[in-house]
């Protein structure tokens, strides 16, 4: 899988860290750096939780071009 | 630990560790029968000696993997990876130092006996050194955040101990003994300091005070003669 850029710069764009991100949706750090790293596919309702943290939508964050 | 609290990658990655720890224990049972029928003997002396050994090595794989993919402490657990560590370390280090007179006998006329459940002593220790290296840079600032009244406890609880081990060097038949009787009460007291009071109020303040009250008559045992046979 590929790395997702987008939900990095979404999150460094918020000034947030990956703990601080985990912290709001309620998971693990690891989570979220799996997520950014590819090496985890989310399912629908945490991709939700990310976007509304992030104040971005689905298609921005998780769209592959 | 409560599965609710796992997230959901965690959920996954921990289905997949009782997975494969089915599996490696499938494989397991068929080369120890492979290797019994080969030797014309079998390897385990019974078939209490045997379930035991594959529950562990099923409860280790599962565990390791777990711990490897950060699937073993829940969400809000990892923040107490500190605590956990040192509880798993201590209360391993405490199993071996009570176990080791039974590893003698492991194995009896070429067959691993009964004793393999020793083992379950290596499990802990295990357990808590794979926490601090897969945890290593969380467990240092939580050290950091750890309160200076645990470090005066522990320092209180080891000169208690070396006084009475001072006190007691000629009157004592059994310094091991002396030691479990201060190890246990001392993890129990320890523990309950060192417990976050929003996560664990309960737990916390039963072990302060089981820990406190067993630690003191121990002490007053070893330190003034309190109910000991040997001071007289």
């Amino acid at each position: 899988m590929k790395k997702n850029l987008k939900l990095k710069a979404a999150r460094v764009e918020r000034d947030l860290t990956q703990v601080e991100l985990a912290e709001r949706i309620g998971v693990t750090r690891q989570t979220i750096g799996a997520i950014e790293k590819g090496d985890y596919n989310p399912t629908i309702n945490l991709c939700l939780k990310i976007c509304k943290v992030l104040g971005k939508t689905l298609d921005e964050l998780f769209w592959e071009d | 630990m409560n599965t609710e609290r796992f997230d959901e990658r965690q959920l996954v990655a921990r289905r997949k560790g009782i997975a494969l720890a089915f599996y490696v224990m499938i494989i397991g049972l068929f080369l120890i029968a492979t290797i019994g029928a080969f030797r014309g003997k079998e390897v385990f002396v019974s078939q209490m000696a045997l379930s035991y050994f594959m529950i562990l090595l099923g409860i280790t794989v599962m565990t390791g993997y777990w711990i490897f993919k950060d699937a073993f402490l829940a969400v809000k657990e990892t923040k107490h990876i500190g605590l956990y560590s040192l509880f798993y370390l201590i209360l391993g280090l405490f199993m071996l130092f009570t176990t080791t007179s039974g590893t003698g006998k492991l194995i009896q006329q070429g067959q691993i006996t009964e004793s393999v459940v020793n083992f379950v002593a290596l499990y802990w220790v295990s357990t808590g050194i794979c926490l601090v290296i897969r945890n290593f840079r969380t467990l240092l600032s939580a050290v950091a955040k750890i309160p200076r009244r645990f470090y005066w406890l522990v320092l209180v609880e080891g000169a208690i101990v070396l006084i009475s081990l001072y006190l007691n060097w000629e009157k004592e038949p059994d310094m091991k003994n002396l030691l479990l009787n201060f190890l246990l009460p001392a993890i129990m007291l320890t523990s309950g300091v060192a417990l976050p009071p929003k996560d664990h109020k309960i737990a916390k303040w039963i072990f302060i005070l089981l820990g406190s009250l067993w630690f003191g008559y121990i002490s007053l045992y070893y330190l003034i003669g309190f109910h000991n046979h040997l001071w007289q």
